[in-house]
């Protein structure tokens, strides 16, 4: 692991202040997280606030020969954030102003540390929204969403973040400030912005982004579809969409889940189901009228025990707290959690549901499933106590094969965490070698290699640090702790 | 190497490729440029052979589907084989229960509709003459419609791809699922990229149900800024209409007239498209109808399905149809409350040209499309400097989308200024190092 010289400390402290420089090993270790299993400690952290102070900052580290990894508000599921080889680790944290809203125009110009709620909660005001909602969204920042192009329940009609991304000033590895994208549309060139989203900070760190607000729509109806067997929750998803519904979120727990949550938070989950759909239609009252009806046949037809409606706001909250707050209160059900990200078409999510519990009882590990139906991001949840002797290996183990699973149904290895470190190595599940080196050409045409949160999304090469998921994340860091 | 060995050299690689040479090659013109070669080849394979023996040999390549936006870009700097990708037209995977369509790249947007409408499904996907247009092509120019309002655009659709790349050959990036961070989404590289990266093979896309109730109207309005006002209230509102365009009294007469909704002299047409479920259409529709009539509009009229399919139709093939060619395209962008400013530039245009345009203004996106159908070809670079120069100051920009050929001299139709045009630069060298590809024709000439 690299160190950072004195004098390169000193440059750093020039550049941002002393106070906003920490190198004391002690105070390193609050950086050493995300949200994940994995840890990696950086040589310093720095938290500028202006887009200059990161450029004369990348000038520093390509001088001194060290990475930069940049950092949200780390709730990151995949490792993005962790210094694995060393380096300066860059903080958005006092970059969290909101710089415009233009109500006319239907867009913001935000700071990457703003968060995600916070934006949405400043423009409610305004009947406008920010639609893409990760479950974090409390917690994590618009810079992490871009860097993972973050989905959420809603994105299932709305999109995800790339969709809501007008454009981007960005700091390259060179050090250079540029304004990529326009405010405008169809902006003639190649579509800078769009390569950026969703390139987990490896191409070039965002300073600001330029982002869409949406209207709020006009009605919202939210329901609780109860089942006594998974499968015909499953087979619930699969015919809503075949019928030609597109909803605005349609989430599924299992049994699991439901226990948990209904411990935790009591959403109002029954808890001898064996699995729940939360279902969300909304649009103009006559489109939500129709689709609410259709919809809750459907689920009977397919066999839900019932179909409750949520009568009022508080209510549609209170169903949305307990998925919301789902992980963290897994996190009381075992010591340990490790949470995938798959995806598989819709039709097949049956079959692959099925195969995460038989996967997870073949490894002797607790499995819970709590996910996006909609779009088939499934989100295995493996419970487990490291502090029994082999644990860990076999959590491994049955996340692989999960993913391998994944691929092998026509999917993907990561719907909306990113690849970061956790999934590195599996990406030749569902890339060639070619479509590999296609790829990480970019970080030729952006001057990023090593340099910007190096050995993170693609296959480790003999330069990485070697990191299997060494420690184990205890508790969750509070019960507000999202998937 | 001459043509005629170009072409023996392309025949023995991809022996199941057209190769066309000499007479042949009628109607592979680019801007008036005739390639010594023209190459069909059968298979995503059959393209990346002849991609990789261009790149040995530095042969330049533009790619072609239905010839459609030809005119896009500016005039190539070399051309020796014109790549033809229209025999690229099967159904790769269609998987309806999943609401997703794998393509191969020539296939047209209409025999796409065709495919999707069999299942209920649709690709709101709007480009010139579908008859025609190819999904590679439409991709590679990122063209849109009147649907994008509603749907997105290219980008927001494409879920997958695999490309030809000069070096690399095949690759793939995104994958068949609609929700995948997996990998940089070089899809954004290729989609608006003017095949200077790479020539799209295969696309695949998310679709959407076709709607169970349709619906539209047109308004006249003799206030334009009261027709915009009107127009940005439903862009902003809760009504989410798919389509919402403003036609001057020249495109609306041109599609109007003889109709139900012909215009009055001068007058501005709102035109909005409404899909749902038909109660939810009738309700909007009655309400955009009053909010139009309560603005001033002196008629409304709520279109019936032929009049309805056969003006949006008309827009989004406008100035590019048989029966209405213009010889000059200009797109002003800037920003949605911005487009009476962005109509105004256009209008300048005219004035500096002498002739007068005839505007779509697509509100939504604070753009606006000039068509004009004479126009004096040398005034042409004289006139779009000063105009970018105003529209700069807003923050937009102008792109012509077609011009005479005599006017591509002096003029980049694309305009791009920036600090971001040096990554572009590197984006093409990494990817197309001897510039093969389309070589001249994009940005800052690529």
């Amino acid at each position: 692991m690299r160190t950072l010289s004195r004098s390169a400390i000193a440059r750093l402290r020039e550049i941002v202040g002393s106070r906003y420089v920490i190198s004391e090993p002690s105070e390193l270790i609050a950086y050493e997280y995300d949200g994940t299993i994995d840890r990696g400690l950086p040589s310093c952290v720095v938290l500028p606030e202006s887009p200059e102070q990161i450029a004369a900052m990348m000038r520093v580290a390509r001088d001194e020969n060290v990475p930069i990894v940049p950092r949200g508000a780390g709730t990151g599921l995949s490792g993005g954030a962790l210094a694995t080889e060393g380096g300066i680790v860059i903080a958005t944290t006092r970059m969290r102003r909101i710089l415009e809203i233009d109500t006319e125009n239907l867009l913001a110009v935000v700071e990457p540390g703003v968060v995600n709620l916070d934006l949405s909660k400043a423009v409610a005001k305004y009947g406008l929204y920010y639609a893409p909602d990760p479950s974090s969204q409390r917690a994590c920042t618009i810079g992490g969403n871009v860097a993972e192009n973050s989905g959420g329940p809603h994105c299932l009609l709305y999109g995800v973040t790339t969709n809501h991304v007008l454009g981007l000033e960005i700091i390259t590895a060179d050090g250079e400030i540029v304004r990529v994208g326009g405010w405008g549309r169809d902006r003639p060139g190649y579509d800078l912005t769009g390569l950026i989203v969703g390139s987990e900070g490896t191409l070039a760190i965002v300073t600001k982004a330029c982002v869409r607000l949406s209207r709020l729509p006009e009605t919202t109806r939210t329901f609780l579809a109860i089942y006594d067997r998974i499968d015909a929750a499953t087979a619930t998803v699969s015919a809503i969409i075949r019928r030609g519904y597109v909803p605005a979120a349609l989430e599924m727990f299992d049994h699991v889940c439901i226990e948990a949550v209904e411990a935790a938070m009591h959403p109002g989950y029954p808890r001898d189901a064996e699995a729940v759909l939360l279902i969300e239609v909304d649009g103009l009252r006559e489109s939500t009228d129709a689709a609410a009806a259709e919809i809750a046949d459907l689920c009977y037809e397919m066999g839900a025990r019932e179909v409750r409606q949520a009568s009022d706001p508080a209510e549609r909250e209170r169903l949305w707290q307990g998925r919301k707050g789902a992980l963290g209160a897994l996190g009381a059900l075992r010591p340990n959690y490790y949470i995938l990200d798959g995806v598989v078409p819709r039709t097949a999510l049956p079959e692959v549901l099925a195969a995460t519990y038989e996967i997870g009882r073949r490894h002797n590990v607790l499995v819970a499933n709590v996910f996006h139906a909609g779009d088939g991001n499934l989100h295995p949840c493996v419970l487990f106590d490291e502090r029994e002797p082999g644990a860990a290996e076999r959590v491994l183990q049955a996340g692989a094969e999960m993913l391998d699973l994944c691929a092998r149904a026509g999917g993907s290895i990561t719907g909306e965490h990113g690849v970061g470190l956790e999934k590195r190595e599996f990406m030749p599940l569902i890339f060639s070698q070619t479509d590999l080196r296609a790829m990480q050409k970019l970080k030729d045409a952006f001057g990023s290699r090593e340099r910007l949160n190096p050995c993170k999304a693609f296959p480790a090469h003999k330069g990485c640090a070697e990191v299997g998921f060494g420690s184990f994340q205890k508790q969750p860091l509070t019960t507000e702790y999202y998937v | 190497m001459n043509a005629t060995a170009i072409a023996e050299t392309l025949a023995r690689a991809v022996p199941d490729a057209l190769v066309l040479t000499g007479g042949g090659l009628d109607g592979y013109d680019i801007r008036g440029l005739t390639p010594g070669v023209a190459v069909r080849p059968r298979t995503a394979e059959g393209v990346a052979a002849v991609l990789h023996l261009a790149h040995e040999h530095g042969w330049a390549v533009a790619p072609r589907g239905g010839g459609t936006l030809l005119d896009l870009g500016n005039q190539p700097e070399r051309l020796d084989i014109v790549l033809d990708l229209t025999a690229l037209d099967a159904v790769v995977d269609y998987q309806p229960d999943d609401m997703t369509i794998a393509v191969q790249a020539g296939i047209t947007l209409a025999a796409l509709e065709r495919v999707l409408a069999e299942r209920g499904q649709m690709l709101p996907l709007d480009a010139p003459l579908p008859m025609r247009a190819t999904v590679g092509g439409t991709l590679a120019a990122n063209i849109s419609g009147p649907r994008r309002l509603r749907f997105g655009t290219a980008r927001d659709l494409t879920i997958g791809m695999q490309v030809a790349l000069p070096e690399e050959g095949l690759a793939r990036s995104g994958g068949r699922v609609v929700k995948n961070v997996a990998g940089y989404d070089l899809t954004k590289l290729h989609i608006g990229g003017l095949g200077t990266a790479g020539i799209i093979t295969e696309a695949t896309f998310k679709v959407q149900p076709l709607p169970t109730g349709r619906g539209a109207l047109a308004a006249a309005f003799d206030n334009r800024d009261v027709a915009i006002s009107v127009a940005l209230q439903l862009v902003r509102g809760q009504l989410f209409p798919t389509a919402v365009e403003l036609l001057d009294f020249g495109a609306a007469h041109r599609l109007l007239a003889g109709t139900r909704a012909e215009p009055s002299e001068g007058q501005w047409i709102l035109a909005v498209l409404l899909l749902g479920v038909p109660a939810a259409v009738s309700r909007s529709t009655r309400e955009i109808m009053t909010l139009c009539t309560r603005s001033g509009a002196p008629v409304v009229t709520a279109l019936e399905m032929e009049e309805r399919e056969r003006l949006f139709a008309g827009i989004r093939d406008y100035g590019r149809a048989d029966d209405n060619h213009a010889v000059l395209i200009a797109r002003a962008a800037t920003l949605p409350a911005q487009t009476g400013a962005a109509s105004d530039a256009l209008t300048r245009l005219g004035e500096r040209l002498s002739s007068v345009p005839e505007i779509i203004a697509r509100p939504g996106a604070g753009l606006a499309y000039g068509y004009w159908y004479s126009v004096p070809a040398e005034a042409l670079p004289g006139a779009v400097a000063p105009v970018r120069e105003q529209l700069a100051r807003l923050g937009g920009w102008l792109v012509v989308e077609r011009a005479p050929l005599p006017a591509l001299t002096g003029l980049d139709v694309w305009g791009l200024t920036g600090d971001d045009l040096a990554l572009m630069r590197r984006l093409k060298a990494t990817y197309d190092p001897r510039r093969i590809l389309n070589p001249g024709r994009y940005v800052d000439h690529l």
